[in-house]
């Protein structure tokens, strides 16, 4: 079967170093849009994005980035830009150098390479302090730098491990505002971490890892509608507290009413959203309860760790 | 979120060769290595007996000099081969100490760097790095080598008479074979250890110490055994072995070591391919792009 010319796919990848679990059995396609890698330290993100990137091989399964593997090396770099977690700088090199070499070794002569490099800093926003050497670069810099470098030749899939790490919270707004114009360009765009809000609010899907696994994937509503054993939490503000919560006591897939502290809302817990939703439509119709907002209040990939994996996500 | 559109047209123009991208690696290593002061004087210093052999050479073929500087014929060495060696053998000493400071340059920075996924995230292997980084002690080491070596046979060529350069041309070919194999054993050695140490200075000590140790415990090895084949561990000897067999000259003497006459000429290539086999297995090893943290 020809692999989708739009798709990373995984099929069935395993990686193992020496006796040491990489990734196991992973299994999923990537549209383009922005996709997360989430889960704590050692769980497999970065091995995950090695293999996406074609910097290790897998022990067993296929790799397939938009239709290609990595040998077929030209094509295959030519579509991924790869920004690393690590300071992968080579010692006393400016920030253009940074950016114009690894554009040589893409094979592009050095007019091109000189103009992608100047566009690259554009975009980055790091055209004023191109000529001065990384090593004086405050963290937030280096991380656009790296960023700078990844994007540079127009790659269709730009993998980014921990790229928000370090960064001042208006860099990082300026780096989110920045992925997602990528992404809306119809990029893919990979993005691991381990802080759940910041990947919950500019991801299109998450692939949630933990010791080597896999433990979901997809958009995060439909991760959370997978979790169907675990109550969801759905806050209501509304006027009657007391009466809601009894109506809904009354129903089987309900297992907590919790009366909010001010008086002015309910904390449900239930098994079945849309049933109780169906129950919530019938008592604000019969005019029992004023509703001002009703929310899910665990529809983030925080809680959906924290129930698929009893963690938050957090550095381990 | 994502407009499944693409807006933007990929690169389709001309690119370089595959073949000669390594030299990219090679060009910022130089860009790089020539900003040092440090280097800049070594490798002068590394010429500068160069101009001693060539001021010996012309003297050697001016008569006019000779008598101004009251000098009989006959009191100077003759030209030929064994001047040819000792030129070798000085200049390959250079090479060695000059290998010594740029091979561990070279790699380690980006091994402690880990920026060996910044390369190997192109359309650039492991092969392509090696060659990237050998060219540079290559073409460093061939300068301070082979490369004088056949200016001065040249400008000997030059001012001696009666077709000394027709009676002499074979000459060339161990001027450079020999130093290739030099060049490629130190380069692929401070490589290898540079990759292994991963710290740069810690490396430069290394590789002295993998000349120095070996013969040490070679010549123990003799003492104990009263035998000659711990010479084997000595590269230097070695080398200089295949330098006076290439000059077609006997071992054996002051010059070119007085016990090597009983080592095999074939032991003496093996051990130096040995060096060149194992530092690649070790290259092979520790260039791995692979992040040492999983995350």
């Amino acid at each position: 079967m020809t692999p989708d010319p739009r798709l990373i796919v995984f099929e069935n990848v395993s990686k193992f170093y020496g006796e040491v679990l990489g990734v196991n059995k992973v299994t999923f396609s990537l549209e383009p849009g922005i996709t997360s890698l989430v889960g704590p330290n050692g769980s497999g993100k970065t091995t995950l994005m090695n293999l996406m990137t074609g910097l290790i091989r897998p022990s067993r399964g296929a790799v397939h980035v938009l239709g290609l593997t990595p040998q077929q090396p030209i094509e295959f770099f030519r579509q991924v830009g790869y920004c690393t977690q690590f300071d992968s700088f080579p010692p006393g090199t400016a920030g253009y150098d940074f950016i114009y070499w690894p554009l040589r070794l893409h094979g592009f002569a050095h007019d091109q390479a000189a103009k992608l490099t100047n566009e690259a800093l554009e975009r980055a926003g790091m055209a004023q302090v191109a000529r001065r050497k990384v090593a004086g670069y405050s963290k937030g810099m280096r991380q656009r730098i790296r960023l700078a470098q990844a994007i540079a030749h127009h790659p269709s899939v730009l993998v980014l491990d921990e790229p928000l790490n370090g960064l001042d919270p208006m860099a990082r707004a300026e780096s989110i505002a920045l992925f997602e114009a990528i992404a809306k360009q119809g990029m893919h765009v990979i993005i691991s971490s381990h802080i759940l809000e910041e990947v919950d609010r500019i991801s299109d899907r998450v692939v949630l890892m933990s010791s080597g696994y896999v433990v979901a994937e997809g958009q995060i509503k439909e991760v959370r509608r997978e979790v169907r054993d675990h109550p969801m939490q759905i806050l209501v503000r509304c006027s009657n507290a007391a009466r809601l919560a009894a109506a809904a006591f009354e129903l089987d897939h309900v297992v907590e009413a919790k009366i909010l502290t001010d008086g002015h809302g309910v904390l449900v817990r239930t098994r079945d959203a849309e049933q109780f939703y169906l129950l919530l439509n019938k008592i604000v119709s019969g005019g029992l309860v004023e509703v001002d907002a009703v929310a899910p209040a665990d529809d983030d990939v925080n809680s959906i760790y924290q129930y698929l994996i009893g963690s938050d996500g957090g550095p381990a | 979120m994502a407009v499944y559109k693409r807006r933007y047209n990929p690169y389709a123009g001309s690119l370089t060769p595959e073949r000669s991208r390594f030299f990219v690696l090679t060009r910022y290593a130089f860009a790089d290595l020539f900003k040092s002061r440090f280097f800049v004087l070594l490798l002068i210093l590394s010429l500068v007996p160069i101009l001693f052999f060539a001021g010996y050479i012309f003297i050697a073929n001016n008569k006019t000099v000779q008598l101004l500087m009251q000098i009989r014929s006959g009191d100077l060495f003759s030209v030929e081969s064994r001047y040819f060696i000792l030129i070798m053998m000085v200049q390959t000493q250079a090479a060695f100490l000059l290998n010594c400071w740029v091979g561990p340059v070279l790699v380690a920075g980006d091994l402690t760097n880990g920026a060996l996924p910044l390369f190997l995230s192109r359309p650039f292997s492991r092969g392509d790095y090696v060659l990237g980084k050998l060219a540079v002690l290559g073409l460093l080491l061939s300068a301070v080598t082979w490369v004088p070596c056949l200016l001065l046979f040249s400008l000997q060529s030059g001012l001696a008479k009666d077709g000394w350069i027709w009676s002499h041309l074979w000459m060339i070919v161990p001027i450079v074979f020999c130093s290739a194999i030099w060049i490629l054993m130190l380069s692929l050695l401070s490589l290898a250890v540079s990759a292994w140490v991963k710290l740069r200075i810690v490396a430069t000590g290394v590789i002295f110490i993998l000349f120095y140790v070996p013969t040490g415990l070679g010549e123990m090895f003799n003492a104990i055994m009263s035998t000659y084949w711990g010479r084997l561990l000595n590269f230097s000897e070695m080398f200089r072995l295949i330098l006076a067999k290439g000059f077609r000259e006997q071992t054996g003497t002051a010059l070119l070591g007085s016990y090597t006459s009983e080592i095999p000429v074939p032991a003496a290539w093996g051990v130096l391919i040995f060096v060149c086999l194992l530092s690649l297995v070790i290259l092979n090893v520790r260039l791995r792009a692979r992040e040492t943290v999983r995350g």
